[in-house]
């Protein structure tokens, strides 16, 4: 029997990853999503960003209404070409910028709040479209893994981003 | 099973009503834009000491009740509004606060006339409105039966 139904955080995610594909970034990046990050170097010549759901938080809000924040990380990754060492942190400064740059475009006020269409069974509507604000701070911590620079030449950085959803309490 | 023990006396079970019909015929309308409420009672302390004992005596005066609780604020709202001009007007609503469904025995809790003393809204930047409200008793009648007061009460519904 097919399952049409989806987690509030797979509907965040799809409007998330819709978002940044309509973006516009200074260093060529290809955004997907997916439950893990890519980081095998022969898959990261070029930055790739996997939108990838982290944490859930749900509860009351008050007597009517439940609410769900729900942390999207978005793993920007990249191998660092072994040149020179001048090359090398050069490039990881224009990584820390873009990630600085995909941060902002999402916390952007006039696209804090995500609109996650409708779900549908094929016959009708099993979800009914609904909105997903996004709650500040932007968390990026660290602002990149120095592990993985330092022994696999990899840039991972993770911008955090928590959305709030709310529903009305039958 | 016979030892199973369910706790039903959970914060979130407790209940603020507004009374939207008459006091007759009573129509609890449950604010549920409530968030977290508090009921406070506590009685003046009347000093009665003498030379009887060594000890203090003290006799309990007029009893002081307030309710505070804190509101989700939603612009338009009917709950929201009706607390709010209650302040503006000077005007007492009689009001339910209860540990349980007004409509379930043995839930228990005061029934009075209230008068809001305070509707503070808060804008927080990186969160949803809330209104931060305090009631207390005060002088009531039936407008329908006006000259006979309407004394606070301890209620229990059955």
């Amino acid at each position: 029997m097919a399952f049409y139904r989806k987690s509030t955080e797979t509907r965040i995610s799809e409007a998330l990853l819709a978002l940044l594909q309509a973006g516009a970034f200074e260093v060529p990046v290809t955004f997907s999503r997916g439950p893990l990050p890519v980081l095998k170097k022969e898959l990261l010549s070029s930055a790739v960003a996997v939108v990838v759901p982290s944490s859930q938080l749900s509860g009351p809000i008050d007597r009517a209404r439940d609410e769900k924040r729900i942390t999207i990380g978005v793993a920007v990754a990249k191998s660092i070409g072994l040149s020179a060492t001048t090359g090398r942190d050069r490039e990881v400064e224009d990584l820390s910028a873009l990630v600085e740059q995909i941060a902002d475009y999402v916390a952007d006020r006039d696209r804090a709040i995500l609109t996650l269409p409708a779900v549908s069974d094929g016959v009708g509507v099993i979800m009914p479209a609904h909105n997903a604000r996004l709650v500040p701070p932007v968390v990026l911590d660290p602002l990149f893994s120095v592990q993985l620079l330092r022994e696999e030449s990899i840039f991972f950085a993770v911008p955090l981003f928590t959305y709030h959803f709310e529903t009305l309490r039958d | 099973m016979a030892t199973e023990f369910c706790s039903d006396n959970l914060g979130r079970d407790a209940r603020l009503y507004r009374n939207t019909g008459t006091v007759t015929v009573p129509v609890w309308t449950e604010v549920k834009e409530a968030r977290d409420i508090s009921l406070n009672m506590a009685a003046d302390k009347v000093d009665q000491s003498d030379r009887s004992t060594r000890f203090k005596l003290y006799d309990a005066g007029g009893i002081d009740v307030s309710i505070s609780a804190t509101l989700t604020y939603r612009s338009g709202n009917a709950n929201c509004e009706a607390i709010r001009d209650l302040l503006l007007n000077n005007c007492a609503e009689q009001m339910l606060l209860i540990s349980g469904p007004v409509a379930t025995a043995g839930s228990e809790g005061l029934k009075a006339g209230f008068k809001v003393f305070s509707n503070n809204l808060q804008y927080p930047l990186a969160d949803g409105m809330t209104v931060e409200i305090e009631l207390a008793p005060s002088y009531y009648e039936s407008p329908a039966a006006p000259g006979v007061q309407i004394a606070p009460e301890w209620f229990t519904a059955t």
